[in-house]
């Protein structure tokens, strides 16, 4: 079931009425039996995959706070690294590497046929995979305590706001959660509320307008050159953005309404002066997920220098893999890793060319040319990250300034005309004010909390009306499922 | 917690409520002044209110006969302005597919019109053809919810809402249609009147290979095997229901032969394919136009479009041709 279908808005409302009119001791139970519906009405079968992780780091997680050796306590963990990314391998990544074997023996003449396994991805299971092992090992390090209560657990798992596309949650954030009895308290509930119809919003009314424009361009990349390749990806740099960052809102707002805290997952992250910066506003939950689970282990920056790149590499690499399996996804790591490496190592010669050239006493310059700049080298990446294939992705980078000039006929027409085009750097102009004034320190919820009812009402019928009026309903999967 | 609930169902019930006013109020608005004035819905409400008492031939298909065939002229009575003998049901980019539930529909609800007209050029079965079904409320005047629901792939709940609710998801037509108000088309008797003059073209020629590459060369899929079903759908239908068929190709201009030349594409195989799976059937003419009117052009608004003096004329020859044979009075 996806937040923006019929299903859900039936769905979610029936959900929370239940659960504020059972008593605390069955909504755990509520909420399971919701989450394995909600996540069963996209394909039954692959609830087994769920209750499988469930069921591993479960008896993981307990066996491990049990152990009374660090060796047998070490063994569970690994078995629980083996069980869940064996099956992550298995369904995501197994035919790509079989392909890709398959490929580079056949530059060395050597015939081979491997297995290619007929399965479908299942929706979400980086993401729920992810959460699990981040249980299993914060259990491994004495961090937090194994969670004794099965369906609690199962629950942590698999709660629908963030199953399929997160926000990455922690245990220590998200378990305890579930055992607080949550009142119906007014101001809460109608602010997750008006969360979920901002990310409503950027979700049907910006990023599925936008994806039609950018498809137009990406499925058949050699058909155009110049201003259409730039504007498709800096199309696909919102529209990714709205996607996914109204597929967290929606989440947030979701679980809040229920009384839930999940953690922010985007915060503005077009408006940063650097790229290691970017990754501190860009799906940030997978961000922090990597550090601790994957940079910190490898010694993070506290080795030589040489080592300390190698990790940001590594890690990079791996979170573009993570995304998945298609060289693309791997060179978009790959190319952020390597942007990471460059920034870090050119930062003294960057402070001294500002101070030569005089930039210095102009930090605001300084900091809009940073943004600008970062938003540039965000947009290579997202080229290699939408692209089709390694070929597409070059060929979308070797002619952005091919035939490039004023005329914006090509332009108008992959975006519907002028009303369309004009349309679509209207609402992303807007979104991009709201940004703005966020970045200032101001809540748009405070903000018209403070108005009165005429003027708040008025602002959420418009918000309604506009989604209503304005929305793409013919698309409904959100891009980060597929992950 | 109690005073909470309280709040958020008064409140939100008063919410809900202006909502669902606003909700009718623009969805009223919407039908009143955007889908009420789209050319299929208007010549779909000409129908339903025109005098059917002597209607005996309906013309079917896309913009070459919504455009080319004005009932005005079509028999005296409707001449000077009394019961017409036909109507123009076409529409333009309304494929076979779609043509066979108009027909169902007028088998079911209208035995008693005898002749039924469809079009038989070059782009009636390619892929070109191929076209959606954006407007919900205008297709479910002539198919049930679970046909559309099959044709669409989409739920017969979302259906529901979208023929309910026309205005969902179509602001931007709200703002294109209030924009050209002014430049709605006329429409008589389901014909489209189109003023335009193709010989004002600068270059004639190269609108004609544009016109032969947009509808053919960029589909190579010439013959669509679902379309050439729907085709021969109708045709066993109307055979069922002893009724009169007539094919025809309509007139275009010497630069669109041309293209087609230019651009290779076969007319005579085209058309020989398409016969050879036409059934055998004594009540089913074939009347070709294509070359008549090929060398005036100021006939034509486009191409391959008779203007509205073009429909005129073409008319009056379409209605001999039906007197000769006794179709008409």
């Amino acid at each position: 079931m996806s937040f923006n279908s019929l299903h859900f808005l039936v769905f979610f409302p029936i959900v929370v009425g239940l659960y504020f009119s059972l008593p605390h001791r069955f909504r755990w139970l509520l909420l399971l039996i919701s989450s394995y519906y909600f996540y069963m009405s996209w394909k039954a079968e692959f609830i087994f995959l769920i209750i499988f992780t469930t069921l591993i780091d479960y008896v993981a997680g307990i066996q491990m706070e049990k152990a009374q050796t660090p060796k047998r306590k070490k063994t569970f963990l690994v078995l629980s690294l083996i069980m869940n990314l064996g099956l992550l391998f298995t369904f995501k990544y197994f035919n790509f590497v079989s392909a890709s074997v398959r490929e580079l023996l056949q530059l060395f003449s050597i015939p081979l046929n491997p297995l290619t396994l007929k399965v479908l991805l299942p929706v979400g299971i980086s993401f729920y995979t992810f959460q699990s092992l981040s249980y299993t090992i914060d259990v491994y390090r004495g961090k937090i305590s194994a969670q004794k209560h099965l369906g609690i657990f199962a629950l942590y798992v698999s709660y629908f706001p963030q199953l399929v596309a997160g926000p990455i949650e922690r245990a220590k954030n998200l378990l305890p959660q579930f055992l607080e009895k949550h009142y119906f308290d007014y101001k809460r509930v109608t602010d997750g509320l008006k969360l979920m119809l901002w990310g409503f919003f950027k979700k049907i009314v910006i990023a599925d307008r936008l994806a039609a424009i950018v498809d137009t361009v990406y499925n058949n990349p050699t058909d155009y050159t110049g201003i259409p390749l730039i504007l498709a990806t800096v199309f696909f740099a919102f529209q990714i953005y709205c996607d996914f960052s109204g597929y967290s809102d929606i989440a947030i707002g979701a679980a809040q309404v229920m009384g839930f805290k999940l953690m922010n997952n985007f915060q503005r992250p077009y408006f940063s002066r650097s790229i290691s910066e970017f990754w501190r506003r860009w799906h940030i939950s997978l961000s922090t997920w990597f550090k601790d689970y994957l940079y910190i282990p490898l010694g993070g920056n506290r080795v030589t220098v040489p080592r300390w790149y190698l990790n940001i590499f590594i890690v990079f690499v791996i979170s573009g893999f993570w995304h998945g399996a298609n060289f693309t996804f791997v060179v978009w790591g790959a190319l952020h890793g390597l942007y990471l490496i460059l920034e870090t190592a050119t930062k003294p010669v960057k402070d001294k060319i500002y101070q030569i050239t005089r930039l210095a006493k102009f930090p605001s310059l300084i900091k809009y040319l940073e943004i600008a700049w970062t938003f540039i080298l965000v947009n290579v990446g997202w080229v290699f990250f939408r692209a089709d294939s390694l070929t597409d992705a070059f060929y979308i980078l070797t002619h952005w300034f091919t035939g490039v000039s004023l005329n914006f006929a090509p332009a108008k027409i992959i975006a519907g005309g002028w009303l369309g085009f004009a349309f679509v750097w209207g609402i992303i102009g807007l979104m991009e004010l709201i940004h703005v004034w966020q970045e200032r320190g101001h809540s748009v919820r405070q903000f018209l909390s403070r108005r009165s009812v005429a003027i708040r009402w008025a602002s959420y019928l418009i918000m309604i009306f506009s989604i209503l009026l304005l929305g793409v309903f013919e698309r409904v999967e959100f891009i980060y499922f597929q992950f | 917690m109690e005073q909470s609930y309280k709040k958020f169902f008064k409140k939100g019930g008063l919410f809900l409520l202006s909502a669902v006013i606003l909700l009718f109020l623009i969805n009223a608005f919407f039908i009143q002044t955007v889908y009420n004035i789209k050319n299929p819905v208007r010549n779909y409400q000409q129908f339903v209110a025109m005098d059917k008492a002597d209607l005996a031939v309906l013309f079917f298909g896309d913009s070459h006969p919504a455009r080319g065939i004005n009932p005005g002229q079509i028999n005296p009575p409707a001449r000077q302005g009394g019961v017409s003998q036909s109507f123009n049901f076409a529409v333009p980019s309304e494929n076979y597919e779609q043509t066979f539930y108009k027909v169902r529909m007028i088998i079911n609800k209208y035995p008693a019109v005898e002749v039924f007209v469809f079009p038989w050029d070059l782009h009636s079965f390619n892929n070109y053809r191929l076209s959606s079904y954006n407007e919900t409320r205008y297709w479910l005047n002539f198919m049930t919810y679970d046909e559309l629901s099959n044709l669409t792939a989409a739920a017969r709940v979302n259906l529901m809402l979208r023929a309910a609710w026309p205005f969902i998801g179509k602001g931007e037509e709200l703002i294109k249609l209030l924009e050209n108000r002014k430049k709605k088309t006329e429409i008589h008797l389901g014909w489209q009147k189109n003023e335009e003059n193709f010989t004002s073209e600068k270059n004639m020629s190269l609108a004609g290979i544009d016109r032969v590459q947009s509808q053919l060369k960029s589909y190579p899929d010439i013959v669509n095997p679902a379309l050439i079903d729907s085709f021969l759908k109708i045709i066993d239908l109307l055979k069922s229901h002893h009724k009169t068929i007539i094919l025809i190709k309509y007139p275009v201009t010497a630069e669109y032969l041309n293209a087609l030349d230019l651009q290779g594409i076969d007319r005579t195989a085209y058309y020989a394919n398409i016969y050879t799976r036409l059934p055998k059937y004594d009540n089913l003419y074939l009347w070709d136009f294509q070359e008549t009117y090929k060398n005036n052009e100021e006939l034509f608004s486009d191409p391959d479009h008779l203007n509205a003096q073009g429909a005129d004329i073409f008319s009056r020859q379409i209605y001999g041709k039906m007197k000769e044979l006794n179709f008409l009075n």
